[in-house]
């Protein structure tokens, strides 16, 4: 039985990417807030995922090469993407990813996404600038159990301090549905430091759930 | 068109997407200093502006942008 391979993503990637992000932004459950809240087909939604990854946008979670893969037998099985918020002045990432969906996504979209705005408000955690971020944590299914998450974050941690000695802290963003994550987390060491709940009536229609806790650990 | 002229008509577009007008355009002005401006009216913003001036942004400038001044700058760029 081979070992499993870590390395750095690429454009190459872009099919196991696109099942990452997916698989991360339902969190468990049926709906892809970058699907719903544009009121967008599935296949739509796809063919933007892919254009924005295409552009390679350092500082945020759509650029191939802020994921580290976890390889077997040649194949991409796991990905966590990960990045240093506001590195050398890039801009913050959730202004980078507002750009990138303005951009990609039509007019159309922008205009349904328009009634969501109060949601949009209650749930737009900030992100502080020289930590690192941790999203889009996916491990196939059939690999899970191999603690491979924790080995890709190690790894992300690991090469960030590189880039930047004095880097201390990480943070990661989760739908609070996803108690399995948050107790995965909570054994690498993180901490829950804040919850943000919508009363927005139709939120589950759009998104996983109706709350995001961000936690954080030290590093 | 002058600097002023755009920073006006950008204040009116920001205002109407924000509802309020609690913000004064300056050079230095962010998206944080202005409540209401968040992910989802960032992108809102952006697409009005490229409507009612008539232009079109590339991504790679619009990504470079810090503040008020930068947008003013870029809009005049392309009038």
């Amino acid at each position: 039985m081979s070992e499993y391979r870590i390395r750095r993503a690429s454009l190459q990637d872009q099919d196991f990417l696109l099942e990452t992000i997916i698989a991360a932004e339902k969190s468990g459950s049926d709906k892809n807030s970058l699907q719903h809240l544009f009121g967008i087909s599935e296949e739509d939604c796809k063919k933007y995922i892919l254009l924005m990854l295409d552009e390679e946008i350092e500082g945020c979670e759509f650029n191939p090469e802020s994921f580290l893969l976890a390889e077997k037998d040649g194949m991409p099985v796991a990905a966590v993407a990960a990045w240093i918020e506001n590195f050398e002045d890039a801009g913050k990432a959730d202004q980078l990813r507002s750009n990138l969906i303005g951009y990609t996504y039509p007019r159309e979209a922008m205009e349904h996404a328009k009634q969501y705005g109060q949601l949009w408000k209650d749930l737009d955690v900030q992100r502080a600038d020289g930590t690192l971020q941790i999203e889009y944590v996916y491990v196939h299914e059939e690999h899970r159990g191999h603690a491979l998450a924790g080995k890709l974050i190690a790894e992300h941690v690991k090469q960030s301090k590189e880039l930047l000695p004095t880097l201390d802290r990480m943070q990661v963003q989760l739908y609070a549905n996803n108690l399995k994550a948050q107790r995965a987390y909570e054994k690498e060491g993180f901490v829950v430091s804040s919850r943000f709940e919508t009363n927005y009536p139709s939120a589950k229609d759009v998104l996983a759930d109706n709350a995001i806790i961000l936690m954080e650990k030290n590093i | 068109m002058e600097k002023e002229e755009i920073g006006n008509k950008i204040f009116g577009i920001v205002s109407k997407i924000v509802e309020h007008d609690r913000f004064e355009i300056r050079d230095d002005l962010t998206a944080q200093d202005v409540d209401g401006w968040d992910s989802l009216t960032h992108m809102v913003i952006i697409n009005e502006i490229e409507d009612s001036f008539g232009v079109q942004f590339r991504l790679k400038e619009i990504n470079k942008l810090k503040n008020m001044g930068n947008l003013i700058e870029l809009v005049q760029s392309k009038l």
